[in-house]
């Protein structure tokens, strides 16, 4: 009877928790008067097991009175039967913002441990099936005064100057001076006064000019350089090639409507209301022409060059990207370096962009456009750039969202034919892990020289004024040679054996994932566009409920969202009866007239990640690898 | 205007005047940051960005780099009888200045006002209180006066 009496009573206390230092005294003395000195050993045990400590850390209770109460002489007893010294798990702040903060965290780690870039690439599109609500970007909307947003957007300093680096290269410049200087000079002859003009508009004449003797610039430079720079030799050239880069930007001040919707929600404080918010960015450009090798440039400023590494803009009056004319859209987040990732030739070398966007800079802008033009020029070096950069550490294996191992460089020209501004760019943060704590770490840099003049006129009789200082910054970009980085893996976030090929053995599972990869990619809307709520329901249904009596059938009163909704979040397509394999009837199996869910398959193959213990061993090498190396 | 259709001018007609313009601008503290060089305004919905411009420019000497104009539309609203109305559109111009330029928001209000106003706010609200906790006390007792007890 007494043994059933202290069963109902040890129940009692694992799972009713108030009051527990009293309770657990009376019931140990209460055992104690009767003799049961074992029940009350073994019940000083159970007080002492992880579970209830950590029921009483949850209801914020003290656990320090148990083990003051549970040094008895008996306690002591059982540890010396064998018994080990518990080991509890890290008490957690149990916050809102730091449970968020904390799944942030997780899923940083999620995207760095998945071994190709398409996978990593669809898991940063994975939360949201109709894209993201991202700020555009794009290198032909130069604003007023933007070369300001567009620092703090891609954090970026920048340096009126140009790299040490290039120094080196000056004999060999000299050398190949004398050959590019005629090359160059036949091909404007040709381009400027031997090819037949067609009525265009300016900007449209000015892009189909530049295009031309760009390519043409292009093609003498490789042609000069491949036999005695191998980088050259190796590389290849793109026309209008897609340059996209994705990534978020943190610190933009939480608008009117965050607040609003912030102030609905109990677990978020007062004071966390104003706190400001990451958003998505998408940056579309097509450069005229792209060069791109094996192996990456080298670094422009190492670790202890003060200039390369000065912490980045971040004070400014506003940085919503709306008060900066820049528009938000709904899109898939893409970031395409010009290639896609099978492409053995991952790194850009030069980038040659046009200035046809200044055309209509300066009929926008009218007398103030001549004043703003440098820094119209600055904003798009910053922004093709960083662009460059950031969609190529996607083609190597990082992310947005996780940070480099090693900075990555690239150099840019801006060029009409006779204009010419030289840039060069080294990422050293991809940014979107800067918090405000972080605000002191190294932003990436930009160099920019100012404008050139190539020459002074073009006639018949042949160039005038050939200027040999821009030749010569030119040679030096095709130049600089690449290399491995010394003791540094290029890749160290993708798995070299599993590109997305071998990785997937099945074909059809295979085709499935490239097929959605390519599709999200290709940035084509949904084939059934999203669901929008029309005005006379806006106005009837939610702002005044002038319909009681309707059936509730509309998403939005059925509380879906389809914002939220995600992208593995889909009915695979139908099969028709006839061509079903293993045919189950529908009565047994209402999921069988779908193809396989694509995700839920991968996921399958590969295991539940938070439970296996390869994905984990793999994120615990990561993380120390990582230590050792900030150490 | 306070004529709908604009006179037509005749030679040796008296001198045009206008006292209700058709074209009016009204200076507004932003609710959000903007930039330093940035000015909010709401303005007549006839007014199109180059009007914006004009009228700044002509008008005030104030040198204008560029205008955006972004029309938000009026609230809705049920009447007093139950109907579903719709205020009128309203319409802002974003007007961004040179960059060497800044504009800030003057300050209207002296600190004494704005707290000799707040004190008034107060004051209404401790008497609203009052009446309505009154009306609360003698609800189930009409036309009993408050005073009775």
């Amino acid at each position: 009877m007494m043994q059933f009496l202290f069963l109902s009573f040890k129940d009692q206390i694992s799972f009713k928790v108030l009051n527990l230092d009293k309770m657990f005294s009376s019931f140990q003395h209460v055992f104690s008067t009767l003799g049961l000195v074992n029940m009350a050993a073994s019940m000083a045990v159970t007080c002492r097991s992880s579970a209830l400590r950590l029921n009483l850390l949850k209801k914020g209770i003290n656990s320090r009175c148990f083990a003051t109460t549970s040094s008895s002489n008996n306690v002591s007893d059982v540890k010396q039967a064998g018994e080990t010294e518990a080991e509890y798990p890290p008490v957690l702040d149990t916050s809102f913002k730091a449970t968020k903060d904390r799944e942030t965290q997780q899923w940083h780690k999620l995207i760095q441990s998945l071994p190709t870039v398409q996978e990593k690439q669809l898991e940063l599109n994975m939360s949201r099936y109709y894209g993201h609500w991202a700020c555009q970007l794009s290198p032909h909307d130069v604003h007023y005064n933007h070369a300001e947003f567009i620092q703090f957007a891609t954090r970026t300093n920048v340096v009126e100057a140009w790299p040490n680096v290039y120094s080196t290269l000056d004999d060999e410049v000299n050398k190949f001076l004398p050959v590019l200087k005629k090359k160059v000079e036949d091909i404007l002859l040709l381009e400027l006064c031997h090819r037949p003009k067609v009525d265009r508009v300016e900007s449209r004449q000015q892009k189909e000019t530049s295009d031309n003797i760009i390519w043409a610039i292009n093609h003498a430079l490789v042609s000069l350089l491949s036999d005695q720079a191998d980088h050259i030799a190796d590389s290849q050239s793109d026309l209008s090639p897609r340059l996209e880069a994705f990534w978020w930007l943190s610190d933009v001040p939480a608008d009117s409507r965050q607040r609003h919707v912030r102030s609905f929600r109990r677990h978020i404080p007062e004071e966390e209301r104003n706190d400001p918010v990451s958003r998505p960015v998408q940056f579309v450009g097509q450069p005229a022409l792209l060069v791109r090798g094996r192996l990456p440039l080298p670094t422009l400023a190492g670790e202890g060059d003060p200039v390369g590494h000065q912490p980045p803009p971040l004070e400014m009056d506003s940085r919503e990207p709306r008060t900066r004319q820049c528009a938000y859209k709904f899109r898939h987040g893409t970031n395409i370096p010009g290639v896609w990732p099978e492409d053995g030739r991952q790194f850009g070398l030069v980038n040659w962009l046009t200035r046809e966007h200044l055309v209509r800079h300066a009929t926008k802008y009218g007398q103030h456009a001549a004043a703003d033009r440098p820094d119209a020029l600055r904003a798009q070096a910053c922004l093709s750039g960083f662009a460059s950069c950031l969609s190529q550490a996607c083609g190597v294996g990082f992310s947005p969202l996780t940070e480099l191992t090693y900075p990555l460089t690239t150099q840019t020209v801006i060029t009409d034919g006779r204009t010419w501004t030289f840039s060069a760019f080294q990422l050293n943060t991809t940014g979107a892990l800067l918090t405000p704590a972080e605000h002191g770490a190294p932003g990436n840099t930009c160099w920019v020289l100012p404008e050139m003049k190539l020459y002074q006129s073009v006639t018949e009789k042949g160039v005038e004024g050939l200027n040999e200082e821009v030749l010569k910054r030119l040679l030096q970009l095709y130049l600089l040679p690449t290399g491995d980085r010394d003791g540094i893996d290029l890749r160290p976030y993708l798995d070299p054996e599993r590109s997305l090929a071998d990785a997937v053995e099945d074909d059809w599972l295979r085709n499935k994932y490239l097929q959605t990869y390519f599709h999200i990619m290709s940035c084509r809307p949904r084939s059934r566009l999203k669901d929008e709520v029309y005005m006379w329901e806006k106005i009837y249904k939610v702002q005044f409920q002038t319909r009681p009596m309707e059936a509730r059938k509309r998403f939005f009163e059925l509380n879906k969202y389809p914002d939220m909704r995600r992208l593995d979040d889909f009915y695979p397509g139908y099969i028709p009866r006839a061509l079903r394999q293993n045919f189950v009837p529908a009565r047994f199996k209402a999921a069988s007239k779908h193809e396989k869910n694509v995700f839920h398959e991968m996921g399958r193959l590969r295991g539940h990640r938070n439970t296996d213990p390869k994905f984990l061993q793999e994120l615990q090498e990561l993380e120390s690898w990582r230590d050792e190396k900030d150490k | 205007m306070s004529t709908r259709l604009y006179p037509l001018y005749q030679r040796g007609n008296p001198q045009l005047r206008i006292f209700l313009p058709n074209f009016w601008m009204k200076l507004l503290k932003p609710t959000h940051p903007i930039p330093s060089n940035a000015v909010q305004f709401m303005v007549s919905p006839e007014m199109t960005k180059h009007d914006v411009k004009q009228y700044l420019e002509k008008i005030y000497n104030v040198p204008v780099v560029e205008v955006n104009i972004a029309n938000k539309m009026g609230k809705l609203r049920r009447t007093d009888k139950g109907y579903i109305v719709k205020d009128d559109d309203l319409k802002y111009a974003f007007v961004t200045l040179p960059k060497d330029m800044t504009f800030e928001f003057p300050n209207l209000m002296s600190e004494e006002k704005k707290q000799e106003r707040s004190d008034q706010m107060k004051e209404i609200e401790r008497v609203k209180d009052t009446y309505k906790k009154d009306q609360d006390r003698f609800k189930d007792r009409p036309g009993v006066p408050t005073w009775f007890n």
